[in-house]
C-alpha cells in the first residue's frame, strides 16, 4: 500500500465510510487462471458445437485482455475434476463443455473485477501521493517563522482543502470498487447457480473465485428447467441440502425437479408457519375461531388468514391420505405435500399430495378431479385417493404404488361457472397439470415408473388437454367425461408406445352424454355443450371398461358421482390400468362395449342394458 | 334393470338435479347417529372374531366422487386373529365364519381375500391378506373397512371431521 507522510489511511477510512484497499484486497485473493484453466480442461474434454467454441472464445479472449498475470501456481486438479464429472455425467455430455463455458466466464468476469479495481486503487494512490505531497510542502512553508498571520491561515485552509480532496477521491473510489464487487458477486452466485443446474458442483473452485463462502445458496431463478433443477439440487452437498430444507424457504417446495421427499419436508414446514401463525394466539381462553372472527385485533394479515384456512385443508389431505393401508393391516404408505400454494388462484390454493413416493414407485398415477374441486373446498382429504391406491395397490402385490391427488388448477366451480366453457381455464390448468406429471419422471430413481393419469369429470377435460401441451404418460383413464376438448381421438393424446386410452362412462351418467350425439328428449341443450367429442363412443380409439352402478337412489347424478366407489366395476377397473395391467380388463371381463357399436348411433349404449355388478376387489398375490 | 328409454329419462332429471346441486336423502340421520352406526359395527365385528384390535380409526366420509354430502361414517379396524401365531397369515375362511355365524351375510366366495359383507345396513369388506414377502412384518392379521349408511346430510368438507380419529378404546373388547 501507498507510503503517506501526512494524510492518515485510516482517518480517510473513517472518512470515507469503508476500506476501498480491502475491498481490492478481497478480490485479487481471487485466482482466475485456475478457474481459466479449469474451463479450458472441461471445454476440451466435451464434444463442442460451433456456436459454444465461440462462445468460450470469446470468454477466453475477455480473461486473457483482463488477466494480470499474477498468481500463477495452480493448485486444482483439473484432469482429475474433468474425468470426476466425466464418470458423472458420460463423456458425450452436452455438459461438459457448458461448464467449461460457465467456468471460463466466472475466469473472465474475476479477471476483469480485479484488473478494473486494480487501476481504481492505482489511480487513488496516485491522487493520494500527489495531496501528501502538497501538505508536505504547506506543512514545510509553515515552518517559516516569518510568515504571516494571513499567509498562515492560507496555507493552513490549503491543507484543510487537500484533506477534503484526499476524503472525496478515496469516498468515490470506495463506491467505484463496492459497484464492481457487487456487479462481480451478483454475477458470480448467479454462474454458481448455473453449473449447478449443470450439475457440476462449484466448491472446487471456492476460494479462487474470491468470494469467502458460497453461502447462503440462492434457489435457481424461475423458469430454469426441472432438469436443470434436478442437477441443481444434485450438486449440493449433503450439508447444503439439510441447511435448505431446515430454511424452508417456500418455493424450494414447489420447485420442480426437486426429490419428492424434500418437497414434502419443506413444503410441511411450511404448512406448519401458516398453522402455528394462527393457533399460537390461541391461548389464555382465545379460540382459534376468536382469533379468526377479528384477525386484525391479533395482527393477522388477510393473507395470513387464507393461509391458515387451506393449511388446515392441507393438513386434513395428509392425515386423510396417511390411513390407507398398503395390502398388509397396519402398513401405511408414507405421504408427501408434493405441491403447497395456498394463496394460489386469489385464495382458492393450490396443492398435491402423494400417497406413496412416485420417486420410487413402480406404477404411479396422478388423480384430477373436476367441478367444484379444490384445495379449499377440501378436495385433498376426498376418499378416493385412498381407494384408488389401495386398490391398485392389491392389484400387483409385488410392486410399490403411488397416487398423487392433484388439486392444482382452478377447476370451474359448477356447472354453471362460465369458466366451464372458456377455453383458457382448461388450457391453463392443462399446462400446469402437463409440466407436474412430466416432472415426475425427471425425479424418479432407477427403471422409470409406469404412469397413468386419471382424469374424473372436468378433470377428464383438463387431462386430455394437458396431452396436448406435451404431458407424457403411459396410460390415460378418463371417468365421467363431459367431453375431450383439444382431443378429438385417443390418437391426439399422444401416449408413449404400447400406452392406452381407458374410459369408464356410466350409461346413466348424464354428464357424459355430450349433446353432440345426444338430442334425445331434448333437454341436453347448449348448457353442457363445448366439451368435446365422447371417448366412449365407438371409433374413438379407447378401451372401455365397465363402470356401472347398482340403482341406489332415484337420483340418476348419483351414476356420475360412484366412479371411485369401493367394489364397484370402475374401481376395480382403474386399478388394473394404474398397476400396469390394462390388459386384464379383458380377462377379468371387464370390458365394456363403446356407444354406438353394433352400427347404431352414438346415442346408442349397448351397457344401458346390463345390470351392474359389485364386490370386485383384488383378493391376492394373483391379482 | 333399467330400460333405455327410462334411463334416458333419469338422465334428463339428472341434468335438472345437477344443476340444483341437489341429492336427495329421505331419512336423514345425525352425525352422531352416523358415528354410532360403524362405531357400533366395528364393535360387533371385534367380538365376534375375538379379535385384539391393533387399529381402529373413525371418520366421516363423503359418499359421492364430488365429496358433497351426505356422508357416511366409515371406520377401519385392523386386528389379531387369536390361535394365530404373529408371522403367520390368518385363514380368511376361519374370520369370515365368525362374522356369519354374527349375523353377517355375504355373497362372496368364501375362498376370497376380501369378501364384502353386511349386516342392518352397514357394508365391510374384510381383508385376510395372504403371507407378506420377507421385509414387511405383519402388525396385524386382518382390516375391515366398515361404511355406514348415506343418510348423513351435514356437510363434513371443511368441519374437520372428516380426519381418521383413533377409537381403539370404544370398540377393544375389556
Amino acid at each position: 500500500m501507498v507510503q503517506l507522510r501526512y494524510i492518515s489511511i485510516p482517518a480517510l477510512i473513517a472518512e470515507a465510510g469503508g476500506d476501498p484497499w480491502a475491498i481490492n484486497q478481497s478480490l485479487q485473493v481471487g485466482r482466475p487462471a485456475q478457474i481459466s484453466d479449469l474451463a479450458e480442461a472441461f471445454h476440451t474434454a466435451g464434444r463442442c458445437t460451433t456456436e459454444r467454441d465461440n462462445a468460450f472464445e470469446a470468454a477466453r479472449r475477455r480473461f486473457e485482455s483482463a488477466w494480470t498475470h499474477e498468481n500463477g501456481e495452480n493448485p486444482i486438479n483439473d484432469s482429475a475434476e474433468v474425468q470426476r464429472m466425466t464418470t458423472a455425467l458420460g463423456a458425450q455430455s452436452a455438459q461438459l463443455p457448458k461448464i467449461g463455458l460457465d467456468l471460463e466466464n466466472i475466469a473472465a468476469a474475476l479477471a476483469e473485477a480485479q484488473r478494473a479495481a486494480g487501476t481504481q486503487i492505482a489511480t487513488l494512490e496516485a491522487e493520494l501521493q500527489q495531496l501528501d505531497d502538497l501538505i508536505g510542502q504547506a506543512v514545510e512553508l509553515e515552518k517559516n517563522s516569518h510568515l504571516s498571520a494571513d499567509d498562515r491561515s492560507a496555507l493552513d485552509a490549503f491543507i484543510r482543502v487537500s484533506e477534503d480532496d484526499a476524503v472525496r477521491d478515496t469516498k468515490a473510489v470506495l463506491g467505484q470498487l463496492q459497484s464492481i464487487r457487487n456487479g462481480y458477486s451478483d454475477f458470480l452466485d448467479t454462474a454458481l447457480t448455473t453449473l449447478r443446474t449443470d450439475g457440476y458442483d462449484p466448491s472446487v473452485i471456492q476460494g479462487a473465485d474470491a468470494q469467502k463462502l458460497h453461502q447462503p445458496i440462492p434457489l435457481p431463478p424461475p423458469g430454469t428447467g426441472a432438469e436443470d433443477v434436478n442437477r441443481w439440487w444434485k450438486s449440493l452437498s449433503p450439508e447444503q441440502q439439510k441447511h435448505l430444507i431446515a430454511d424452508h424457504v417456500p418455493e424450494l417446495g414447489n420447485l420442480n425437479g426437486i426429490p419428492v421427499d424434500v418437497r414434502g419436508a419443506v413444503n410441511t414446514s411450511v404448512m406448519n408457519d401458516d398453522l402455528h401463525r394462527v393457533e399460537d394466539l390461541a391461548k389464555n381462553g382465545v379460540s382459534v375461531n376468536d382469533v379468526l372472527g377479528d384477525p386484525g385485533r391479533y395482527g393477522l394479515s388477510p393473507s395470513a388468514v387464507v393461509r391458515y384456512n387451506n393449511a388446515c385443508r392441507a393438513r386434513e389431505g395428509l392425515a386423510k391420505s396417511a390411513e390407507a393401508v398398503d395390502k398388509w393391516p397396519g402398513n401405511h404408505p408414507p405421504v408427501f405435500l408434493l405441491r403447497y400454494e395456498p394463496e394460489a388462484f386469489g385464495g382458492e390454493g393450490a396443492a398435491a399430495i402423494a400417497i406413496g413416493n412416485p420417486d420410487t414407485a413402480a406404477n404411479t398415477a396422478v388423480l384430477v378431479k373436476g367441478l367444484g374441486s379444490g384445495m379449499r373446498e377440501g378436495t385433498l382429504a376426498n376418499p378416493d385417493g385412498v381407494r384408488l391406491y389401495e386398490e391398485s395397490a392389491r392389484a400387483d402385490w409385488g410392486k410399490e404404488t403411488a397416487v398423487v391427488m392433484w388439486v392444482g388448477y382452478d377447476a370451474p366451480n359448477t356447472w354453471h361457472d362460465p369458466g366451464l366453457y372458456e377455453p383458457n381455464m382448461a388450457r391453463t390448468g392443462g399446462q400446469l397439470l402437463a409440466a407436474d406429471v412430466n416432472v415426475l419422471a425427471v425425479t424418479h430413481q432407477g427403471a422409470p415408473t409406469h404412469m397413468t393419469v386419471v382424469g374424473h369429470s372436468y378433470g377428464s377435460t383438463l387431462v386430455s388437454d394437458a396431452a396436448a401441451y406435451g404431458m407424457h404418460t403411459n396410460d390415460v383413464v378418463l371417468v365421467g367425461s363431459p367431453g375431450t376438448h383439444l382431443a378429438h381421438s385417443a390418437a391426439d393424446l399422444h401416449l408413449s408406445p404400447g400406452g392406452h386410452l381407458f374410459v369408464g362412462a356410466a350409461s346413466g351418467d348424464p354428464v357424459t352424454w355430450s349433446p353432440g350425439h345426444v338430442r334425445g328428449p331434448g333437454v341436453f341443450g347448449p348448457t353442457l355443450g363445448g366439451l368435446g367429442d365422447d371417448p366412449a363412443v365407438d371409433g374413438y380409439g379407447s378401451t372401455r371398461f365397465e363402470a356401472e352402478n347398482p340403482p341406489y337412489t332415484t337420483n340418476p347424478i348419483y351414476d356420475h358421482s360412484h366412479y371411485f366407489d369401493n367394489g364397484s366395476e370402475s374401481l376395480f377397473s382403474m386399478a388394473d390400468v394404474v398397476s400396469g395391467h390394462g390388459d386384464a380388463l379383458e380377462h377379468d371381463g371387464l370390458t365394456a362395449p363403446h356407444r354406438g357399436e353394433y352400427g347404431m348411433g352414438g346415442w346408442f349404449d349397448p351397457e344401458a342394458f346390463r345390470s351392474a355388478t359389485t364386490g370386485h376387489r383384488h383378493s391376492g398375490p394373483a391379482g | 334393470m333399467w330400460s333405455l328409454s327410462l334411463r334416458i329419462a333419469a338422465a334428463a332429471t339428472g341434468i335438472g338435479l345437477a344443476l340444483s346441486g341437489c341429492a336427495e336423502v329421505h331419512h336423514p340421520i345425525s352425525p352422531q347417529q352416523a358415528r354410532a352406526q360403524v362405531v357400533d359395527a366395528a364393535r360387533d365385528i371385534v367380538n365376534a372374531v375375538h379379535g385384539q384390535v391393533t387399529e381402529a380409526t373413525f371418520s366421516y366420509e363423503s359418499c359421492n366422487d364430488q365429496g358433497e354430502p351426505p356422508f357416511r361414517g366409515v371406520a377401519k379396524v385392523s386386528f389379531w386373529v387369536p390361535g394365530v401365531a404373529h408371522d403367520e397369515p390368518a385363514d380368511p375362511q376361519t374370520v369370515i365364519k365368525a362374522l356369519v355365524a354374527d349375523g353377517w351375510s355375504t355373497d362372496s366366495d368364501f375362498k376370497s381375500h376380501s369378501p364384502t359383507l353386511r349386516k342392518n345396513n352397514v357394508n365391510i369388506i374384510l381383508t385376510v391378506p395372504p403371507r407378506p414377502p420377507a421385509g414387511i412384518q405383519l402388525k396385524g392379521h386382518a382390516w375391515v373397512d366398515v361404511d355406514g349408511e348415506c343418510r348423513d346430510t351435514s356437510d363434513h368438507r371443511t368441519d374437520g371431521s372428516v380426519v381418521p380419529v383413533n377409537i381403539t378404546n370404544e370398540i377393544q373388547r375389556p
